[in-house]
């Protein structure tokens, strides 16, 4: 009974995704990691990000009637952080942010890749940190579209979703992105 | 084609757009087919990193924290609720003091004003009900010899 009761929840969830964004807890703790890590790797300050994914959540519940169900609810979640993180880009508030970046450039501290040895390690280390300082020297369509797919991996016809992009105008800022990161790698 | 694919292409082969003519390629070179594994390899690397950061610091809890937003009630408040509220709590406010202010004229100067105007306008409409003719006449009355009306009213 309860199983056909559940059933009949997600199903309706599934017909309407309104319902799914109505419970802001559920909605929240499902997708809340996906949402903060592309903000995070987008505008590299924790505190920032966390107030970001805070108004995305907020912005997609207040809004949440306008929503169709024309692309998926994390689609339509990205789309909404993308726009937070590139209004912010644009404020003067991030300005200051991005200055004093400069002089104290985040790093990726808690990542151990065990299994290595230590000289691996430090090699893999500073490669991806190269990875980290490089997706900052990309455009901020580069960027968003190259940790759209490399870091949250959704599908090239999601980003397109979430960007507005076309599918190849993603593929092609893609391949510039991963040039660019190439580039600064440098050749083993 | 050259000896190896140049940067563009291997960029292109990587997000996944090669032709047929470069994934030809990179299965007979090993040079390629090396670097594109290295790209994968890094990027992977650098997936994992930025997973196990967020994990890591969310695990300590955020800097600042994290709290649902407040959730409005069902039925939106209308706009106009908190301008009433406060106008009502303005007139309240003022209230005593308007009270207070036009209590005594209120009560002794207007009525009788209105009254006088009442009695007045009381008088006016009986004396012109009173009139024996229509006013514009009475001037004309006034010429005549207080003796015709006499002699006319002799008839008695």
């Amino acid at each position: 009974m309860k199983d056909s009761a559940s059933t009949g929840f997600i199903a309706a969830r599934m017909e309407n995704p309104v319902l799914e964004i109505d419970d802001l807890e559920r909605f929240m703790e499902q997708y809340r990691t996906r949402v903060l890590r592309f903000v995070f790797a987008s505008v590299r300050d924790m505190d920032l990000a966390e107030t970001l994914t805070q108004d995305c959540f907020w912005k997609a519940y207040k809004h949440r009637n306008a929503f169709r169900g024309d692309c998926s609810v994390q689609s339509w979640l990205m789309k909404i952080a993308i726009n937070l993180v590139r209004d912010h880009a644009r404020s003067r508030r991030f300005q200051f942010w991005k200055k004093a970046e400069r002089v104290r450039s985040q790093e990726l501290h808690a990542w151990r890749d065990r299994g290595i040895s230590p000289e691996e390690r430090a090699a893999v280390n500073e490669q991806v940190q190269a990875v980290w300082d490089a997706t900052r020297t990309l455009s901020e369509r580069q960027r968003t579209v190259f940790l759209l797919r490399y870091v949250e991996e959704l599908e090239i016809s999601e980003i397109a979703l979430s960007t507005g992009l076309t599918e190849s105008t993603v593929n092609a800022h893609l391949a510039r992105a991963v040039r660019g990161i190439r580039k600064r790698l440098g050749t083993p | 084609m050259n000896e190896h694919l140049s940067s563009e292409q291997l960029a292109r082969c990587f997000v996944g757009g090669a032709t047929n003519e470069e994934r030809h390629h990179i299965r007979k070179c090993s040079k390629c087919s090396a670097e594109l594994e290295r790209l994968d390899g890094v990027v992977g690397s650098f997936r994992r990193a930025v997973r196990a950061e967020i994990e890591h610091r969310t695990r300590l809890g955020p800097s600042s924290p994290m709290a649902l937003p407040a959730i409005p009630d069902a039925t939106p408040k209308p706009a106009w609720r908190p301008a009433i509220a406060a106008a009502a709590a303005v007139l309240l406010g003022l209230l005593p003091m308007l009270m207070t202010e036009t209590k005594l004229p209120e009560v002794t100067t207007k009525p009788a004003p209105q009254e006088s105007d009442a009695h007045a306008l009381m008088e006016a409409v009986n004396i012109h009900l009173l009139r024996t003719l229509p006013a514009p006449m009475e001037r004309v009355m006034t010429l005549l010899p207080q003796e015709e009306s006499t002699e006319s009213g002799g008839i008695q």
